[in-house]
């Protein structure tokens, strides 16, 4: 490839780091990323992380499209008791549909796939991710993943709810169960070599200087992440693998049931082996999200930030808790008293790495000099529908409150204010955060604040009557309702209207920014991080020279960026 | 890109100049190798061996003992755990931490239902 | 982007960093094993736990003498690969690819003999899924197993239930060899080009830490499935 020689230049520079400003002069010859090469062949079989990360978003934006407009035929139902537009059947399988592709198509890989693939390796002043070539498998495992699991959802269906609980998933349930697991299955693999590849490159492959506690928070989040994806994973593989052998068993007539309990099997066992993976895994959603505002809330407050150690561990923290709390989602379907009382407690020590967080963002903001761009309004956005999400948690963790609140629309607004809330929210601060550093443009300024706002609004007018919906006695997952329960179903949906608006200005207005959008230079928000002292969009192997870090990463109380340069002053 | 570099430093690797890889200076001896294969074939006859005296159930917690034994040696040396880092230690650790973690939990429900399956 | 200079890649800085890497990467890799593995021993304890009777019937029925061979092949295979590893660092290739050649040898004579005994297990109605499933009868019984099963106080479910361990780990675990068994016979062919040379010996120790892995989940399996009840001297031919 014809980038092999600058590379190696790059790599023999490490000589001359103490006397380096030997390739000063051809610093105009490495093209950025993006001109490095062009037509198809150069971005399908790239192996450079950025160009993944693009691939991975252009994915990502597909998929929660798909999983948005599956979510809208679910809320557009739900504005008549009776049900609007859907029978019965083809609403369980939106709904699946709807949180299959959200879950594992796009809140699993998106922080770690595009921000992670991208960012990660810059961040820590290294050339690439250690392992290049798996990570262009990772994206191409992913989409196999993707078509097995969409084909699935899309000829046929699948009726059972994203959790796939047997024995109705494998006896009962005639739609496309296995080829659907079998996507969910392989996609996993591409999920396992994201963290891999994070995990390694983290701890291999940091410049000089970029120790432990220098590393940006976003980086810490994004290993703990790891972490989850590589220890949780395979747990979901082999239930699924158990569930389409058993499955698979039932067609030959003579039927195995080791999830079956008409067969001495228990399907608690396969609960356990999901939620093993399923629980941890809204972590691996929701940690990059706390990594990005890490960054997001202490730039736009331009002050260090408050508690780096404790973010920092906290964010371990939660990845080792997120292992042992999985059975609250287990209460009512029959565990035993003491196993269910054990979970009950195990899960609210979660709650504490989580406020950890908040406190110290909160205090990361106290006398700031706040200034409110589209990024620090998704943040601040973000600690505020998350902080909702994660108390309303806390009632689902205690046992009593949870058999009245189990399967009800509680569950599912408590879950959307953390996923959506939180989660899409900062992966919309991230893309607006490093929009300019990944295309080298700014987006509009007015539209990208007003945007913010309302899908802000939006989540909120949407998620906050299914509270009530839920406490009133709702179960999640039926297509009609009381019609006393109308009111607040039409508040919902149309919460989804004022989301869907917002959004679609974002996608307007950044995607007019690639063709109108202002040069934004190589560090528009005056920021410290190491990504910003290279030039938007950066060169194909990030950095001239292997830097030289010298400072923690949020310095702007010096206004020191991690190489020792001043940051831009606004 | 076109971009030909041609200074002289391009081509050499860095550790060509520091000449510090000698892949042969570290390597297992044929003895340790031998006694790490016996130790486990011992183990192996002894598996069996212990299926065939009559422990009934209890042979399985002989069985184990013995895996873990055999399992241990080999991690241990074949697999050069001897010699590796922190950080094998610790990705080794954490997954038999987490493995832990995911026998301890759900046996604490299955042993303390009021139920014994079928 | 793999602008390689003798064994190095153009991201790395210098070749001990690679290794490094190679080697946590593949540690990393043997840790999600270990937790997938992790996944099906669980519901096996759970079950043999609740079942331990119906599943030591069962057990013994199974072929000790196979498994006990193919432990042994197993283990010295997990021997040579070592041993290939040695050569290669002390850039012997000529060793080095009979090592690597008997580790895959040894490996294919392992699923030769596994392959064998699925294929007796389906000759004695021990597969839960086809139609001939305990009507057949073995040896050391008069009536067919399903009888046998009835006035032992067996139940057949739970019987299928050992049988679906007993394929899926197995199956899984054959899985795992096949993978190891072309990941070994790559090795073989990049020796034989003289291209596996001293300096990359670290692509010889990476796969040898998977061939263990699966080497030592082979260890658990054995006597989880096949000892799982008494045996006695005269089923081993002895």
């Amino acid at each position: 490839m014809s980038t092999e020689l600058g590379h190696t230049k790059s790599g023999a520079s490490l000589d001359h780091h103490d006397s380096h400003p030997q390739a000063d002069a051809d610093h105009g010859h490495h093209p950025s990323y993006l001109h490095d090469g062009y037509g198809w062949r150069s971005w399908l079989f790239t192996v450079d992380h950025k160009r993944i990360g693009i691939m991975y978003l252009v994915a990502i934006i597909g998929f929660f499209f798909v999983g948005g407009m599956l979510a809208g035929l679910v809320r557009f139902n739900l504005v008549s008791p009776t049900g609007a537009l859907l029978d019965n059947d083809q609403y369980n399988k939106v709904f699946t549909a709807h949180g299959v592709v959200m879950l594992f198509f796009v809140l699993i890989p998106a922080v770690p796939g595009v921000m992670g693939n991208f960012f990660v390796p810059i961040m820590i002043g290294a050339k690439d991710m250690a392992f290049p070539k798996l990570n262009i498998a990772s994206w191409y495992v992913w989409m196999l993943g993707a078509i097995f699991a969409v084909t699935a959802l899309m000829t046929g269906g699948i009726d059972t709810g994203w959790t796939l609980y047997p024995p109705y998933s494998s006896r009962s349930s005639h739609s496309n169960v296995v080829p659907g697991a079998m996507g969910v299955f392989i996609s996993g693999f591409s999920s396992i070599m994201t963290g891999l590849n994070i995990i390694v490159t983290v701890h291999r492959m940091r410049a000089p200087g970029m120790t432990w506690g220098r590393l940006p928070l976003f980086i810490w989040a994004q290993y703990a992440t790891s972490l989850i994806q590589l220890l949780g994973t395979p747990v979901l593989a082999i239930a699924l693998t158990l569930l389409m052998v058993e499955t698979a068993t039932g067609w030959t007539g003579n039927p195995v049931g080791i999830f079956d309990p008409a067969l001495g099997g228990d399907p608690l066992l396969f609960q356990h082996l999901f939620w093993f993976y399923s629980h941890p895994a809204v972590y691996i959603m929701i940690l990059p999200g706390m990594g990005v505002v890490s960054e997001i809330l202490t730039c736009f407050s331009r002050k260090n930030v408050f508690g780096y150690q404790a973010i920092a561990w906290s964010s371990v923290g939660i990845a080792v808790v997120g292992f042992i709390v999985w059975a609250h989602h287990m209460f009512v379907a029959g565990i035993s008293y003491y196993a269910a009382l054990l979970f009950s407690l195990l899960s609210m020590l979660v709650a504490v790495p989580s406020a950890i967080k908040v406190f110290n963002w909160t205090a990361t903001l106290y006398r700031g000099s706040i200034t409110f761009q589209a990024p620090m309004v998704f943040s601040l956005g973000f600690m505020v529908l998350f902080t909702i999400g994660g108390v309303t948690g806390l009632f689902l963790a205690t046992l009593g409150t949870d058999i009245h609140l189990h399967d009800t629309y509680f569950v599912v607004a408590h879950f959307h204010f953390v996923m959506v809330g939180g989660m899409v929210l900062a992966f919309m601060a991230a893309l607006h955060f490093w929009w300019p550093k990944m295309t080298g443009v700014m987006y509009s300024d007015f539209w990208s604040r007003l945007a913010a706002i309302v899908i802000c609004l939006g989540y909120f007018l949407t998620f906050m009557p299914q509270f009530y919906l839920g406490y009133h006695g709702m179960p999640r997952r039926y297509p009609n309702y009381p019609p006393e329960m109308r009111v607040f179903n039409v508040l919902s949906t149309a919460g989804y209207t004022v989301q869907l608006a917002g959004f679609l200005m974002t996608a307007t207005y950044l995607a007019l920014s690639i063709f109108f959008g202002k040069k934004a230079g190589p560090n528009p928000w005056g920021a410290t991080g190491l990504e910003w002292a290279i030039p938007s969009p950066p060169i194909t192997h990030n950095f001239e020279h292997t830097p030289k870090v010298v400072a923690g990463p949020y310095e702007y109380s010096l206004n020191l960026t991690q190489t020792g340069e001043k940051a831009d002053v606004r | 890109m076109a971009h030909k570099d041609t200074s002289p430093t391009a081509q050499i690797p860095d550790y060509d100049k520091k000449e510090v890889d000698n892949p042969g200076k570290d390597v297992d001896t044929p003895g340790q190798i031998f006694m790490v294969f016996f130790v486990v074939l011992i183990g192996l006859f002894a598996t069996i061996a212990a299926s065939m005296s009559g422990l009934g159930d209890k042979a399985i917690y002989v069985h184990m003992l013995i895996s873990i034994v055999q399992v241990s040696f080999i991690g241990f040396f074949w697999m050069h755990m001897k010699k590796a880092d922190q950080m094998t230690w610790l990705s080794a650790g954490s997954a038999l931490f987490v493995m832990l973690i995911l026998f301890v939990l759900p046996l604490a429900d299955f042993l303390t239902r009021h139920r014994g399956g079928l | 982007m793999s602008a390689r200079v003798g064994a190095l890649c153009g991201h790395f800085e210098d070749i001990e960093q690679q290794r490094g890497a190679e080697r946590l990467g593949m540690w990393m890799f043997l840790a999600t094993e270990i937790l997938f593995f992790g996944g099906v021993f669980l519901a096996y304890t759970v079950y043999r736990n609740w079942y331990s009777k119906d599943f030591a019937a069962i057990s013994s029925l199974l072929n000790v003498t196979i498994a006990g061979i193919n432990s042994v092949f197993l283990l010295v295979s997990s021997m040579t690969i070592t041993f290939a590893i040695r050569a290669c660092q002390l850039g012997n290739n000529s060793a080095q690819r009979k090592y690597l050649l008997a580790t895959a040898l040894l490996g294919s004579a392992f699923m030769g003999l596994k392959a064998y005994e699925y294929a007796t297990d389906y000759h004695e109605g021990l597969v839960p899924w086809s139609s001939n499933f305990g009507k057949e009868t073995l040896h050391g019984h008069e009536k067919p197993m399903l009888q046998v099963w009835e006035e032992e106080g067996v139940a057949p479910e739970r019987v299928k239930m050992f049988l679906f361990f007993y394929y899926c780990m197995t199956g899984i675990h054959g899985v795992h060899l096949i993978i190891g068994i072309a990941c070994v016979l790559y090795l073989y062919i990049r020796s034989v080009n003289k291209s596996l040379t001293a300096d990359k010996y670290v692509a010889i120790e990476v796969t040898s830490l998977y061939w263990h892995l699966v080497d030592a989940i082979w260890l658990f399996i054995m006597p989880l499935l096949y000892l799982a009840g008494p045996h006695t001297t005269h089923q081993l031919g002895l």
